[in-house]
């Protein structure tokens, strides 16, 4: 998968391309609406992560461009500024989805593989890991071919922890993936932990295999 | 006291003042005119009493005495008044008499004349009750005319009070107030204007320092994150986890009250275009069915009453709104206790069992007003819900009865 991510922050945009990249993505990088331009006009993008406000530009004005190139790219824009405005007029001018500044990284992941999922992949393409399988389609887990039952939430959890495997994850973070950033996340860490038990338990019964490690003070490791 | 009794009471004292004055001074004058009138009647009467004596006529009159004197002695004239009674109507009543001393025929004579003194206190009376009824007269007079006076000329300064007493510096219409054609009132209405676009001015700058502040904290709070969640993948030491742990958890806190600062200067002066008719009962239960096992964790007995209906509001901050609600009642409700939502076309209602408010009501609504436990937040998220109402014109009250906080936002403002 091929994404191009605009950002002027330098340390962001490492943050993004580092990790990404970890996760087997090939990572573009453009600085400036200038430079974005160049690439745009060029490339056919997977997916563009774009920085609304650049110091030579507003990124949703590479939006119309990036579709005209090529209409299946998804398209995820990211504002420092919580504007509603920002927000209407990215979506409506064909932004697949809105983040927030300070985001978690892994967040961005999940919203990737989602809008990757839907629109560039189109048929549901089952994610494998280990002996399990997953259909996104149907929100269901099989190991092999028996399925297992998981509940909504729980579901959710194992998508996070798959799209970020390897991946040190907070509490926060996981606890912001299901709620939503409206809710105080420090009251739902007793909620993320009961969840993450009896994800944990299923796994474990099915395949005989800790798959999600607790690392101490930081969070959960999903690894396979 | 109200303007229209306090000139009334000045009016009333003035007017009975004036009134006992001039009444005064009319009794007075009153007398003495027929005093002396009476007076001159009576020196006619011993003037035409003399003549008839001279003449050698008896004189028997009522009401006259003729006494011959027999010293020489001529004692001044005395007028004065006396009692006599009356037998008719079986009382004493006031005379003036006139006694004079004169030589008739070389004969000391002394006439003494009487005539009634026609009941000063009638008069008296009659005056005072003329006197009073003009008082009332005049006194009610100006009261119904100072109330037309009220109701006409004072009508646009009242009307105008309560334009102002509803005013708020936060909101997005200018200063509307009525017009009259007084020039006191002219004047007080343009220093009016003058004083609440300059309030407006610094409080739209105050809400643009606010904004700008927080948009610039959001990219270093960014950074940080990253930064923090970098270190977190690698290996650490226990001492450095727990480091990298407190640095995340107070950037969590902060990056929360510089979002909810931003909300809320956005709150204040963006408009939210995209207010329609939203099917508010479905985000209700959807947010509930969301947090059901952070109601089940902490034993609450919820209670709901959801019909559907729809309100006209912003999803975006219809989500806000109902998310600060639950998330303080989460925060807030005793465990084990009882919880109630409830919303049907007039109203959403939140109620909960919890401990009082360790601060005065009043305050509720403000920022940064929490009580002091670990687990509070950051404190906006009533101001947060209070700002939202006022966007789309709806009135939040709180009370607390019975050992339960009860929030109602109310559709209707009326």
């Amino acid at each position: 998968m091929k994404i191009l991510f605009v950002e002027d922050e330098p340390v962001l945009m490492e943050e993004m391309t580092v990790y990404f990249s970890s996760q087997g993505y090939v990572c573009e990088q453009a600085t400036t609406f200038f430079q974005s331009l160049g690439k745009v006009e060029t490339y056919a993008y997977d997916i563009a992560v774009l920085d609304v406000k650049l110091p030579d530009g507003s990124g949703l004005d590479l939006i119309p461009l990036i579709l005209n190139k090529s209409p299946e790219t998804g398209i995820i824009i990211l504002t420092a500024n919580n504007s509603l405005n920002d927000k209407l007029e990215g979506l409506n001018s064909g932004a697949d989805d809105y983040l927030t500044k300070p985001f978690y990284v892994e967040e961005l992941s999940a919203r990737v593989n989602a809008i990757y999922r839907r629109k560039t992949l189109k048929t549901s393409e089952n994610l494998k890991f280990a002996d399990f399988m997953i259909d996104p389609q149907l929100k269901e887990l099989y190991y092999k071919d028996e399925e297992i039952q998981l509940t909504k939430k729980e579901y959710q959890l194992l998508m996070y922890f798959v799209v970020n495997k390897n991946r040190v994850v907070s509490k926060s973070a996981i606890a912001e993936h299901i709620w939503g950033d409206n809710f105080d996340q420090a009251d739902n860490f007793d909620a993320v932990y009961v969840h993450l038990t009896n994800l944990r338990k299923k796994l474990n019964q099915a395949a005989q295999h800790d798959y999600i490690k607790t690392v101490y003070g930081m969070g959960y490791k999903f690894s396979c | 006291m109200k303007l229209i009794v306090k000139t009334s009471l000045h009016y009333l004292w003035l007017s009975l003042s004036i009134l006992l004055a001039t009444g005064a001074i009319f009794y007075l004058v009153l007398r003495d005119n027929i005093s002396s009138e009476i007076r001159e009647q009576l020196e006619l009467q011993v003037d035409m009493i003399s003549q008839e004596v001279e003449k050698g006529h008896q004189v028997i009159f009522p009401l006259v005495e003729l006494k011959e004197l027999s010293a020489k002695t001529i004692a001044p004239s005395v007028f004065k008044d006396t009692l006599i009674y009356d037998h008719l109507q079986d009382e004493h009543e006031g005379y003036y008499y006139l006694s004079e001393t004169k030589i008739i025929n070389n004969k000391p004579y002394n006439i003494k004349v009487m005539t009634t003194y026609i009941g000063w206190n009638e008069y008296l009376k009659t005056i005072s009750l003329i006197f009073l009824g003009l008082t009332f007269l005049l006194v009610t007079a100006g009261i119904v005319v100072n109330y037309f006076i009220s109701k006409n000329i004072w009508r646009p300064f009242l009307n105008n009070l309560s334009i102002l007493k509803e005013h708020s510096v936060q909101a997005r219409t200018d200063l509307a107030l009525e017009k009259s054609d007084i020039d006191e009132f002219e004047q007080l209405n343009a220093v009016l204007h003058e004083y609440a676009d300059r309030n407006r001015k610094e409080y739209t700058g105050l809400q643009e320092f606010t904004e700008n502040a927080s948009h610039e904290l959001q990219t270093p709070i960014s950074i940080i994150r990253a930064r923090l969640e970098g270190m977190s993948q690698l290996p650490l030491t226990n001492e450095a986890v727990n480091y990298v742990s407190d640095a995340k958890q107070a950037l969590d806190r902060l990056s929360k009250v510089n979002k909810g600062l931003l909300l809320l200067a956005k709150l204040t002066h963006d408009n939210f275009p995209d207010q329609q008719a939203l099917p508010v009962s479905a985000i209700l239960t959807g947010q509930i069915v969301q947090l059901e096992e952070l109601f089940e964790s902490r034993g609450l007995k919820l209670q709901q009453d959801i019909q559907k209906i729809s309100v006209k509001a912003s999803p975006h901050l219809f989500d806000i709104l109902i998310a600060n609600f639950l998330s303080n009642i989460l925060k807030h409700a005793n465990r084990e206790g009882f919880v109630a939502i409830v919303l049907d076309s007039d109203k959403l209602n939140f109620t909960n069992e919890g401990e009082p408010l360790p601060f005065a009501e009043k305050e509720l609504f403000a920022r940064f007003k929490k009580n002091h436990q670990p687990s509070a937040g950051v404190g906006l998220g009533l101001s947060i819900i209070n700002q939202i109402c006022l966007v789309h014109k709806w009135r939040v009250t709180y009370q607390y009865t019975g050992g339960r906080h009860n929030f109602t936002v109310w559709f209707n403002n009326n």
